[in-house]
């Protein structure tokens, strides 16, 4: 099977590179911007180097793979959001099927076959793809290579008739230790009455050694954390050792972003919040009352 | 003009029966429901018995989403891990069914909406619109007027209309029982296999005893399809001052039901499915209700025709029944233009000469039913005579008389009055 | 210019149930609704529309079959949109549409787009199958641009300013209509409908189609999976000396500490 691969981070490419050497030949297309990262591409067959396009134009992104894809019979794609973006529109202009956050895939019988989580997280779909199939695929689920130097071919970016003109663009403040990889989380929700108390939650996390994530209203629509990164189906699917979840009700969009947590602690004042089915261990309590003894005890214990 | 001739509050089986009926005769009429959808909000105990709706819809059960049809009745007397259970295999008068509330409640409003009630859920009620002393329409949430030339109330038990309006005093924790109840669900054959039923035959099982410590109340257990009603019912008034947090206890002892051996082995390998809680209004304050006034009536639990027999209660068919009286008065009273309370007194005529006198001796029974020895002296005795009578060890033993004399003057009850008691108990149910 | 708004009749995920054991998944016991994002593509829509005085409609193309149930819900899902000010509403429905995939479903809503609206509105993902893909297939089957994750909108002549939300940037484009884009939940607060409104959507017009699948669909769903996630669901009780105690206690035990 050929394989043509994308991302916009060429950490998630690796993931990538690794999820599409299951299926066979793999090239990779580098962007201009990202060019002076090829030496870190591992286990890729092919590079294809487009010095004429920068990974910031989506229109001409599509253009490109969709000329290229039609070459292959499967294009992965990344599960960010402009990752995301371009699984529908080459998928429908080369005439391919289409499946996003693909957790596993294999191919049989011609065809592609994928695992995806469906139904908010309540179930996982396994899919049957006619070829070619364009898919993106989910984050963290498969480890890049360390072996295999590819070859480099330079390709040119087709002309478009552009429509979208980017204006402006505003950086968002950078993550510290990303969500998905930390041991301990602290997940903070709509419990908590303002910004300031938040702080009752970084507290927790810096006695446990942990991070803080939020639930999406109180990363995306408030904007009280510093980064605008929230866990569940639309965010970040972490999996720590221990994740405390305080003040969120566990709606099943964020449950579907814990489920692989190991132990997961709630504290809420609503006996019949759903996040108390999710956790092993529930607290029926005020947070501002039981934050900050649950953080004494935990300075204690860590100090003595 | 009015936006609408009716609105109704709420869509029970109160509520839909009176829209359905109203928006038949052509009135134009609106439907408010609090729930996300009719009856997702909606608990019972499990049993429908059919005469009122009978006369609404004839052989509904043929249509409607009924479980099964009670043919087997079963009173269980529970004392520590033992028990006794009495089955009854008749069909007695009149016919019975169970039923599951989130599904039937959604038939009924249907049926209003199919008959031309506009039926909107997710939508609560404050309270009626009151002007010059005449209730005009609703306030709905966020401070939405609504005017209707009559008002149902159809809120159910905790009913605000009716208190909002003036139609019954302000409740206190007293004036309600509460009801705890699970549904387990259960593959079809192993029902009918454990309660001994076959094809849509149903059972309707009743169970009191120490279980509920004394508390007026006991267990029930109704099948349905594929799942069977477990729960229990008990009076607020008398666990107000033994508990603190209600709802932990109704909990607990819907466990401690659940777990008794007898109870068990109905239930083993099944899967619950849904839990709920709801409270019912207790038949003493319907002494201070009035049942309408100008613009509006009320119908159902709103308007207290509940019955609480302690372990079984009974309010749909009542609920029913008063919504039918209700639709017929306020169809005279807006065919002759005349909604004043007068007008509307027509309801409470229709149910003096109907309803009202089986209601009275349902209520009658459940005075008799309030002695807490039924609850706990009496199931004991019987499971203990029994076990008694049953216990052959070789020994010599006490005649069952003697014995059965000990355990009533055990348990400070004379034998006639024991007579009296359970006389009384058979001809209340 | 007419907007049409793309609304879903979704699953309502929170009310599906699962069995855990068996691995039963009770689709048709759900209940399905407006996805709550394609709320806020209403909002957006019905705010544009009073902005420059043209007409906004909702479009659906049910995937749940045609049975009574699924029809009513539909239809309440359009009346919810519509109370928020929508001026009308096209169902397209039929037994065949829960085959269609999102290049099936692109296709046939295409058909029913083309010449008749200039921007569409759509959610960032349905609520429950949140994969995006209907509306970036639409886009390219109507070779219109598309633009996703919107937080802001502005029409600027035949053009419309975007704002939009990416995970490590934020970015404004403009985008020359007609064009597709979809918006998050944090675009706007939907307004809540009074009764009035609720009462008057009824009346408004709601065409209902049968929907003839234009296509084979390029994808089967082979089997649905109960994913097992197995919690203890201990509830510490105590005064709040007492519980930190015992939880600090349980999560040593746990050695996650
Ligand atoms: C398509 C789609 C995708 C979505 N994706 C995501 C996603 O990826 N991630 C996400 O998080 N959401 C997502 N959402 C939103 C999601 O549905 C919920 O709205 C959100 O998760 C709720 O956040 P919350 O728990 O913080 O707030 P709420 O639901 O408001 O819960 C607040 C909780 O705090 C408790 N509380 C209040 N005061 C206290 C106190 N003093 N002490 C303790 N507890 C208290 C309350 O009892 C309540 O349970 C999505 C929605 C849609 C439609
Ligand atoms: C545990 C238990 C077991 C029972 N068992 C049985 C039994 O086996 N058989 C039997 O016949 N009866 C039984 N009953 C009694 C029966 O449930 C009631 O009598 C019956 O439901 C009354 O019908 P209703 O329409 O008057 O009120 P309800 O069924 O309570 O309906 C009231 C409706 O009004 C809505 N509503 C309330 N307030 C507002 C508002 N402000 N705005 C808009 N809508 C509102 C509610 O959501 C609800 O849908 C039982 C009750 C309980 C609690």
């Amino acid at each position: 099977m050929r394989v043509l691969a994308f991302s916009h981070y060429v950490d998630l490419a690796l993931e990538l590179i690794s999820a599409g050497k299951g299926l066979g030949e793999v090239s990779l297309i580098v962007t201009s911007d990202q060019e002076g990262r090829i030496g870190e591409i591992r286990g890729a067959d092919e590079i294809l180097l487009c010095k004429e396009l920068d990974s910031g134009d989506q229109e001409g992104l599509v253009e490109l793979i969709s000329g290229l894809g039609s070459e292959y019979d499967v294009v992965l794609l990344a599960g960010d959001r402009r990752g995301r973006e371009l699984v529908g529109q080459v998928a429908h202009r080369i005439g391919a099927s289409s499946a996003v956050d693909v957790s596993s895939l294999s191919a049989e019988d011609g065809k592609l076959v994928i695992e995806r989580m469906t139904f908010g997280g309540k179930a996982v779909a396994v899919e049957e793809l006619n070829l070619p199939a364009v898919i993106s695929v989910q984050k963290g689920k498969f480890k890049p290579l360390e072996e295999g130097e590819p070859s480099v071919r330079e390709i040119s970016a087709p002309s478009i008739d552009r429509r979208i003109e980017v204006l402006e663009r505003k950086e968002k403040p950078k993550v510290g230790v990303p969500l998905d990889k930390a041991e301990i989380v602290v997940a903070v929700g709509r419990g908590f009455k303002k910004k300031e108390d938040l702080k009752l939650a970084y507290e927790l996390a810096e006695v446990l050694g942990g991070v803080v994530g939020a639930t999406r209203p109180l990363a995306a629509d408030l904007k009280w954390m510093e980064e605008e990164v929230w866990i569940g189906i639309s965010g970040v699917r972490i999996a720590p050792k221990l994740l405390i979840v305080v003040g969120a009700s566990g709606q099943q969009q964020f449950a579907a972003g814990i489920m692989d947590s190991k132990v997961v602690v709630a504290v809420n004042t609503d006996p019949k919040a759903p996040i108390f089915e999710q956790a092993d261990y529930g607290v029926v309590m005020d947070l501002y009352e039981f934050l900050p003894v649950l953080t004494k005890k935990l300075r204690e214990l860590k100090g003595g | 003009m009015a936006d609408f001739d009716v609105i109704v509050v709420g869509a029970g089986p109160a509520g839909s029966v009176a829209s359905y009926l109203l928006a038949k005769e052509g009135h134009t009429v609106l439907t408010v429901e609090r729930g996300k959808r009719p009856g997702a909000k909606n608990m019972f105990g499990g049993r429908l018995y059919s005469w009122s709706l009978e006369k609404v819809f004839p052989e509904f059960w043929k249509e409607a989403p009924v479980e099964r049809e009670v043919t087997k009745e079963v009173l269980g007397f529970l004392h520590g891990d033992r028990g006794l259970e009495i089955r009854l295999s008749a069909r007695p008068r009149g016919r019975s069914f169970t039923l599951l509330r989130a599904k039937f409640d959604q038939w009924l409003a249907e049926k209003a909406e199919d008959a031309g009630a506009e039926v909107i859920s997710g939508f609560k009620v404050e309270g009626p619109l009151i002007r010059d002393g005449r209730v005009v329409g609703i306030v709905a949430e966020g401070d939405e007027e609504m005017e209707a030339e009559v008002v149902i109330a159809a809120d159910g038990a905790l009913s605000f209309m009716a208190e909002k309006a003036g139609l019954r005093p302000r409740l206190s924790k007293e004036d309600f029982a509460v009801g705890a109840k699970e549904v387990i669900e259960l593959p079809k054959e192993t029902i009918e296999d454990r309660f001994g039923l076959s094809g849509d035959e149903g059972a309707a099982q009743l169970y009191v005893g120490d279980l509920t410590e004394g508390v007026v109340g006991g267990g029930f257990i109704y099948t349905n399809k594929e799942s069977v009603s477990v729960g229990v019912v008990m009076r607020i008034g008398s666990l107000a001052s033994k508990v603190s947090k209600i709802s932990t206890a109704m909990w607990e002892i819907t466990e401690k039901f659940k777990s008794h051996p007898l109870i068990r082995r109905y239930l083993e390998g099944g899967k619950l499915a849904e839990y709920s809680a709801h409270i019912i209004p207790e038949t003493q304050f319907m002494r201070g209700v009035r049942l309408y006034t100008d613009g509006m009536v009320v119908v159902g639990d709103a308007a207290g025709f509940c019955v609480n027999y302690g372990v079984t209660v009974r309010g749909m068919d009542f609920a029913i029944e008063s919504a039918r009286a209700a639709a017929e008065a306020v169809h005279q009273a807006l065919e002759s233009g005349d909604t004043s309370a007068k007008s509307l007194s027509r309801y409470q005529e229709i149910l003096s000469s109907g309803m009202l006198r089986e209601f009275e001796a349902a209520r009658k029974a459940v005075d008799l039913m309030e002695d807490e020895r039924l609850y706990t002296s009496i199931p004991k005795i019987a499971v203990e005579s029994l076990e008694h009578l049953f216990s052959v060890d070789g020994r010599p033993r006490e005649s069952l008389y003697s014995f059965v004399r000990k355990e009533f003057s055990e348990e400070g009850i004379s034998l006639l009055s024991a007579l009296l008691l359970g006389w009384k108990a058979l001809r209340s149910m | 210019m007419d907007i049409a708004v793309l609304v879903k009749q979704s699953l309502d995920v929170q009310e599906l149930r699962v069995d855990q054991d068996t691995g039963k998944i009770y689709i048709e016991d759900a209940p399905t609704k407006a996805g709550d994002i394609e709320l806020n593509a209403t909002e957006e829509a019905v705010r544009l529309k009073e902005k420059l005085g043209d007409k906004a409609i909702a479009v659906m193309l049910s995937t749940w079959g045609a049975s009574g149930k699924r029809q009513k819900e539909a239809r309440e899902a359009l009346t919810r949109v519509l109370a928020m000010g929508l001026d009308g509403a096209v169902l397209i429905m039929g037994e065949g549409a829960e085959k269609g995939d999102t290049y099936v479903i692109a296709r046939a809503l295409a058909e029913e787009i083309r010449g008749k609206f200039e921007l569409v509105l759509a959610a960032e993902g349905s609520e429950d199958n949140f994969s995006g893909l209907l509306p970036a297939r639409l886009a390219a089957e109507l070779g219109w641009p598309y633009v996703a994750y919107a937080t802001a909108i502005e029409v600027e002549g035949d053009h419309v300013k975007v704002t939009r939300s990416l995970e490590d940037f934020e970015e404004v484009v403009r985008v020359k209509l007609p064009a597709v884009i979809s918006v998050t939940q944090e675009i706007n607060k939907p307004r809540v409908p009074k009764l009035v409104e609720i009462v008057k959507a009824k009346k408004k017009p709601l065409d209902q189609k049968d929907f003839s699948p234009p296509d084979e669909p390029k994808l089967a769903i082979k089997t649905l999976k109960v994913p097992k996630v197995e919690r203890k669901q201990i509830v510490i009780e105590g005064d709040v000396e007492e519980v930190a105690e015992k939880l600090v206690q349980a999560l040593r035990e746990e050695g996650v500490l």
